[in-house]
């Protein structure tokens, strides 16, 4: 009469968390398809301004270039500015908002009680739900991160793909962050038990994972350098630019400024570089290596992200009630 | 613990319950299947209340009713088949059929109104009853009926 | 295989900061009844049924559920259901999905009973959890806890919340569940009147100590109320355990132990049984009397250390 179910299946409690977080995930799925809406239909906008300003394609070391950039930052900058440092410093929230309610909800409403009395028990419950929602949250970060890199392209055809507002909202980028922070609330809402504290930690852990990871980029892979002779400005590879120096004939350093103090000015300067035996020293990024450092940056966040959310599940599954 | 397999035959009588009598609760079952059997609501071989339904219909602990069980049981009143449920086995002392009971009751209600005739209220009837059961009672030298 | 015993501990003492929840409990709860826990708000019961389901641990001592089942252990998870107070679930979920939880997350799961219990009761599975009603959702919390088909059911203050109608049919479904499978169960209340018809085995935790343990009948029939003159209670006391001493001018009562028998009193004294609500709240009110499992009939005349 009775049907008893035996043993089921080890993806049994990815199935149970998917359908505890049911309502949840529909809402951010639901929040992110709104937030693509705006952005399809702004970002349609500021590429037909771009097109329209003919600031993309034309050769920047021309001055006509220069200015028909200028025009579309005029008209156009404020709002790219706006979008991409909201996305910059609080992309990362999106992982806080999601993160910070998984366990300290549980707790503040008493659902605890249920969830860890089933069979299956407390620590692979937990697991189960990091893992459900994390995995949800990465691909609809990234999908987001697609459509919002995309939108904030036009920042990049001056400034190459590394400047910082372009290169932190491409997927690889923000998806790791995205994940960490949404690690982070979720030890901090087991920890502390409320959701609103964690939302706090999570936000502040955006602005903060931001600028560590700013500080580190450059640093990834070993830069190159350039010797260059001259001051004007050949390169237009969209490179990253890091330090800037020179060499006297004796092969000490100079800062740029100390160059100038010799020549006088820039005509000087030039003449020192190109004549004088002093070298004009660059450490970059290429262009090239865009993608390496993407995904070297999704490593080290996306670990710490698995680092803290094993440390949340250790939490769980140490500390009593 | 005996579970009564399902039987197509539901038993005559429901149990009910007073928590304030201060009678314990298996011994208000006892003497609810009493007075059944006395009323003639209950007969040989009838069915009593499956376990279940007394503890779905009354909230009250399965032993309860196990014990109330065990107690007609002991007193001759009922026997346990296994699997199938309680039955009623023997009837009380005291046990009067149906019909011969309706007959007595009309000889009350005519000793009763020739009573009242007589100038009788109800409360001195009840004491003219009283003192006449005392009488049978005594009568039999101390043998309770 | 069923064990013996469902709730064991011996010195099982459990710390909130500064405060002792529960302090130095012995206990050694039989299997096959249904156990009530009373006491006062915070005298611990929440946190003896949380220990037993193994949601916190102990700060001292030792308890085993089952035999020797570790709480919190998988096979212990497999075989005990736990109520929470307030049946809290999670509001924006359908039933529906409550019973998909339950289904992924035991190793145990009647479905069809579940369901059949929820459909006799006339609970869409279609509603949202936090839409029913407060007699509902401890219907569904109980269904969830009886699908497991587990051997203890633990319920801390299941009826708190409902009214009569809901409380009756609450218990109604949780004795049927004993009468068909033979569940142990224990549950919490604060109030005893509506006890005494559901539980066969009584333990009064008073400020975070087990003040008594033991079947209810036994321990209806070991004690009697003694009601005298106050000039002879000094010597009545004198006779026999006494748990409770309350005097008047001229008339006392005496609350007393007496193994099982009647109590030797003659001449102006009447002695009567009492009901478990008077028991229970004589004990609360007397923290330092306790009526243990201990050797059966062991009746020590002059045992006044009972009273402070």
């Amino acid at each position: 009469m009775s049907s008893l179910t035996l043993a089921p299946p080890r993806s049994a409690v990815l199935r149970a968390a998917g359908l505890r977080h049911r309502p949840a995930l529909r809402t951010l799925l639901g929040v992110l398809v709104g937030l693509l809406l705006l952005l399809a239909v702004t970002g349609y906008y500021l590429h037909a301004g771009l097109d329209r300003t003919g600031a993309v394609g034309c050769d920047m070391a021309l001055r006509s270039c220069n200015e028909r950039w200028k025009e579309f930052l005029r008209e156009y900058g404020p709002e790219l500015m706006v979008g991409g440092n909201v996305v910059y410093f609080l992309g990362g929230a999106l992982g806080a908002f999601v993160g910070s309610p998984l366990l300290a909800r549980e707790f503040e409403h008493g659902t605890v009680r249920f969830a860890w009395t089933q069979g299956a028990g407390r620590t692979r419950w937990t697991v189960g739900g990091l893992v459900v929602v994390g995995s949800v949250l990465a691909v609809a970060t990234a999908v987001t991160a697609a459509v919002l890199n995309w939108w904030i392209s036009p920042m990049a055809v001056h400034g190459g793909r590394f400047t910082p507002l372009v290169f932190t909202s491409a997927p690889p980028a923000l998806v790791g962050r995205v994940l960490l922070v949404f690690a982070l609330s979720a030890l901090a809402g087991a920890v502390l038990r409320r959701t609103v504290v964690a939302l706090g930690i999570g936000v502040v852990a955006s602005v903060v994972t931001t600028l560590v990871a700013e500080s580190l980029r450059f640093h990834y892979r070993a830069p190159l350098e350039d010797t260059l002779h001259t001051l004007a400005q050949t390169s237009l590879d969209h490179r990253w630019e890091g330090g800037l120096w020179v060499t006297d004939p004796a092969g000490n350093r100079l800062d740029l400024g100390r160059l100038y103090d010799l020549g006088g000015d820039y005509y000087g300067a030039q003449k020192l570089l190109s004549e004088g035996g002093y070298s004009l020293h660059e450490s970059y990024q290429p262009d090239s290596r865009f993608w390496a450092f993407q995904f070297i940056e999704f490593g080290w966040t996306a670990l710490l992200a698995v680092a803290l959310c094993a440390a949340a599940v250790w939490w769980v599954r140490r500390r009593a009630f | 613990m005996e579970v009564d397999k399902d039987d197509d035959r539901p038993s005559p009588i429901e149990f009910r319950l007073d928590p304030a009598s201060g009678v314990p609760t298996y011994l208000q079952l006892v003497q609810q299947v009493e007075q059944a059997l006395r009323m003639g609501w209950l007969t040989e071989g009838d069915r009593l209340p499956r376990v279940r339904e007394a503890v779905a219909g009354l909230a009250i602990n399965p032993n309860t009713v196990l014990k109330a069980y065990r107690e007609l049981e002991h007193r001759g009143l009922a026997v346990g088949r296994r699997g199938q449920g309680t039955f009623v086995r023997g009837l009380p002392a005291g046990v009067v059929p149906l019909r011969e009971r309706a007959a007595l009751r009309r000889g009350l209600l005519e000793w009763m109104r020739s009573a009242r005739t007589a100038g009788l209220d109800e409360e001195g009837m009840a004491a003219v009853f009283e003192d006449a059961l005392r009488d049978l009672r005594e009568g039999r030298d101390g043998v309770v009926a | 295989m069923a064990a013996d015993t469902v709730i064991d501990c011996a010195g099982l003492g459990k710390r909130y900061r500064r405060s002792w929840a529960l302090r130095d409990c012995r206990l050694a709860v039989p299997a096959g009844h249904v156990v009530a826990l009373v006491g006062p708000n915070g005298a611990g019961k929440t946190t003896l049924l949380s220990l037993a389901a193994g949601l916190t641990l102990p700060s001292e001592g030792a308890l085993t559920v089952l035999g020797d089942q570790v709480p919190g252990s998988p096979r212990a998870l497999d075989r005990i259901g736990f109520v929470a107070q307030n049946a809290a679930l999670y509001p924006g979920l359908p039933v529906r999905d409550l019973l998909g939880m339950g289904r992924h997350l035991n190793r145990r799961w009647d479905e069809a009973r579940a369901r059949t219990h929820l459909d006799g009761l006339g609970i869409p599975l279609d509603r949202r959890y936090g839409r029913l009603s407060g007699g509902q959702q401890a219907q569904v919390s109980l269904a969830l806890a009886l699908a497991k088909r587990p051997e203890l059911l633990l319920l801390d203050e299941p009826l708190a919340a409902l009214d009569p109608l809901a409380r009756h049919d609450f218990m109604a479904v949780l004795l049927t569940a004993v009468a068909e499978d033979g569940l142990s169960v224990v549950f919490s209340s604060h109030a005893v009147n509506e006890l005494q018809q559901s539980c066969d085995y009584l333990v009064v935790l008073g400020g975070g100590r087990v003040q008594v343990a033991g079947e209810v009948d036994d321990l209806l029939g070991d004690h009697r109320m003694l009601t005298g003159p106050t000039a002879e209670a000094d010597r009545v006391a004198g006779q026999l355990p006494v748990v409770r001493d309350r005097r008047a001018g001229a008339q006392s009562h005496l609350l007393v132990r007496t193994g099982g028998v009647d109590a030797p009193v003659s001449g102006d004294w009447r002695q009567q049984r009492i009901g478990l609500e008077e028991l229970v709240l004589s004990y609360l009110r007397e923290p330092t009397a306790s009526a243990l499992p201990g050797p059966r009939g062991s009746v020590r005349p002059n045992e006044e250390v009972l009273l402070p």
